[in-house]
């Protein structure tokens, strides 16, 4: 598959030099960008992402339509805590509205820290909504499930 | 010697679509009650069987008082629209 869920290597060392801030109030923008395998892309190239990815790249993202616009939408940030000895993260729910999308997996990127990459989300097949509203629904914030955790 | 073992992890996700107009409120509550209401699977069986029957009581409230919104925008809806002139578009509204 080309698309492979997974915390992007580079981010884990980026952590280790205070390259990302998820803070609430003063924290960075986090981006999420939504990528299609094979035709449902932008020039029907297929995604390739996964552990390895650095970068937000525009390969294989899905075209605008609705309120999704290519380059992808701000996340809002909620302050990170901590679960027992598990650090974590989390963003808000995001929807795009009035859209037509297909999508296969999505990338969080650092959109104020030159587009690092964070992780890679893996849909587990393709997902279309049609003059409608993609929503992305994010993890519960806990220890155990939190979209970011570092435990 | 001195070690410390650490791991880091991305949690799984969850997409929900719609065609040709937006989520049901019951759709938005019950994302709603997601974000506000974790349920361990592992939690104990009389804890976990509790939160969720708060849970479902919680998804009714919220589907109730959002109905309520979505009732109050569209009364403003219409009011501005028939303010504005447009009193067959703001009837057309209100029986949707």
């Amino acid at each position: 598959m080309a698309i492979t869920a997974a915390m992007c290597t580079s981010f884990k060392s980026q952590v280790l030099t205070a390259t990302h801030n998820f803070a609430a109030t003063g924290g960075n923008s986090f981006k999420l960008a939504l990528y299609a395998e094979g035709a449902g892309g932008k020039s029907s190239t297929t995604a390739t992402l996964g552990a390895t990815t650095t970068v937000f790249t525009t390969t294989g993202e899905v075209a605008s339509s609705g309120t999704y616009v290519t380059g992808g939408l701000a996340l809002t940030n909620i302050d990170p805590t901590t679960g027992g000895t598990t650090g974590f993260t989390d963003f808000a729910d995001k929807s795009f509205t009035t859209a037509t999308i297909t999508a296969m997996g999505a990338m969080i990127y650092n959109d104020t820290n030159g587009d690092k990459a964070v992780c890679v989300l893996d849909f587990g097949s393709n997902k279309t909504s049609t003059s409608g509203t993609f929503t992305i629904t994010f993890p519960a914030a806990a220890a155990s499930t939190a979209i970011i955790r570092i435990a | 010697m001195f070690n410390v073992n650490s791991s880091a992890s991305v949690g799984n996700i969850d997409v929900l679509t719609s065609d040709n107009g937006g989520h049901s409120i019951e759709e938005v509550a019950e994302m709603a009650a997601n974000r506000i209401l974790y349920v361990a699977e592992d939690a104990p069986p009389p804890i976990r069987d509790q939160a969720r029957a708060f849970k479902n009581t919680l998804k009714q409230t919220l589907v109730y008082y959002m109905l309520q919104a979505v009732e109050q925008d569209r009364a403003t809806m219409c009011a501005k629209l028939r303010n504005s002139g447009y009193s067959d578009l703001a009837n057309n509204l209100r029986s949707l």
